[in-house]
């Protein structure tokens, strides 16, 4: 994997056997590494911050209830990936998932922010109401090609579709985003 | 942000880097702690019952239908006798079928 979590092969190894063994504090530290990224992949699915680190949550507790039965020879960003995607939609079958809107501008905030502040905010904004547009395999496929690292084929295999789909998948995600970006009063313009 | 033509398809670090912030949440070390909280410590009472669960109801199993074998034959049994003794208190003669049937109730 070409992923963006750059941990030594031999220390995460150790650490996946120590938890293996039933070492809480080893399983920790992973927690600790993985964090980030579980939680990104939950948010793009779920959107919601609350829901999306419950998934989370229940991901790491998933993970380490099946931690033995993980192939310490393999790398564990793929694996907990998988786990976090499953965990993310199994919460949204489970309960009516708050609904989100994307973030707003905030006039107010605006109001009393400097100028590069106020591009800021409105470049955010532009890019969440974008993110927020895309249908889910897209958000999902780019977060995991741009953001982790992963290479088309990688993420083929993690949502369980062909590369070429991705390909087709990360192309349409990133056109819309730059369009978003670009065009700020007329966003679908260069679709 | 780069503005790459439409058809590439190496990475933008530019749009990864705006993604990684929109998708990025606070504060890991608290969320660390509450999935830590959340472990069970060492084996708990429903790992040992999840680990015999398999094993224990296939016994209980197994014993529920030694059982129901047991008092279906043992009713079979008397049910088969029962009308011997009722002939026999009438002071009836047993018909062939009858008197088979008892016989067979009792050797079973």
């Amino acid at each position: 994997m070409s992923g963006a979590v750059r941990i030594p092969a031999e220390s995460e190894a150790e650490l996946v056997r120590r938890a293996q063994a039933g070492d809480r504090e080893a399983f920790g530290e992973l927690v600790v590494r993985h964090a980030p990224m579980v939680r990104r992949l939950a948010r793009a699915i779920l959107r919601d911050p609350e829901d999306a680190d419950d998934a989370a949550q229940d991901a790491f507790f998933s993970a380490w209830l099946a931690i033995d039965r993980f192939d310490a020879g393999q790398k564990l960003a793929p694996w907990l990936a998988r786990i976090a995607m499953n965990a993310a939609k199994d919460l949204r079958r489970r309960r009516a998932v708050r609904a989100t809107e994307p973030l707003d501008a905030g006039a107010a905030l605006m109001r009393g922010s400097t100028r590069a502040e106020a591009d800021d905010l409105l470049l955010r904004t532009r890019l969440a109401e974008a993110i927020a547009a895309l249908p889910e395999r897209q958000r999902v496929a780019i977060l995991l090609y741009e953001v982790e690292g992963y290479a088309h084929a990688e993420v083929g295999t993690l949502l369980g579709i062909p590369e070429g789909t991705v390909r087709s998948d990360v192309f349409h995600a990133r056109r819309a985003l730059r369009a978003a970006l670009r065009e700020p009063e007329g966003r679908d313009d260069d679709r | 942000m780069t503005i790459g033509e439409p058809f590439d398809s190496g990475r933008d670090p530019a749009l990864g880097e705006l993604l990684r912030r929109h998708f990025e949440a606070a504060d890991h070390d608290a969320f660390a702690a509450l999935v830590m909280a959340r472990l069970p410590q060492g084996a708990s009472l429903w790992d040992v019952l999840a680990r015999w669960a398999r094993p224990g109801i296939a016994a209980a199993v197994l014993i529920a239908a030694a059982l129901g074998y047991w008092t279906v034959a043992r009713e079979t049994a008397q049910s088969a006798a029962e009308p011997t003794g009722e002939l026999a208190a009438a002071g009836r003669s047993m018909d062939t079928e009858a008197l088979m049937g008892a016989v067979l109730g009792r050797s079973r």
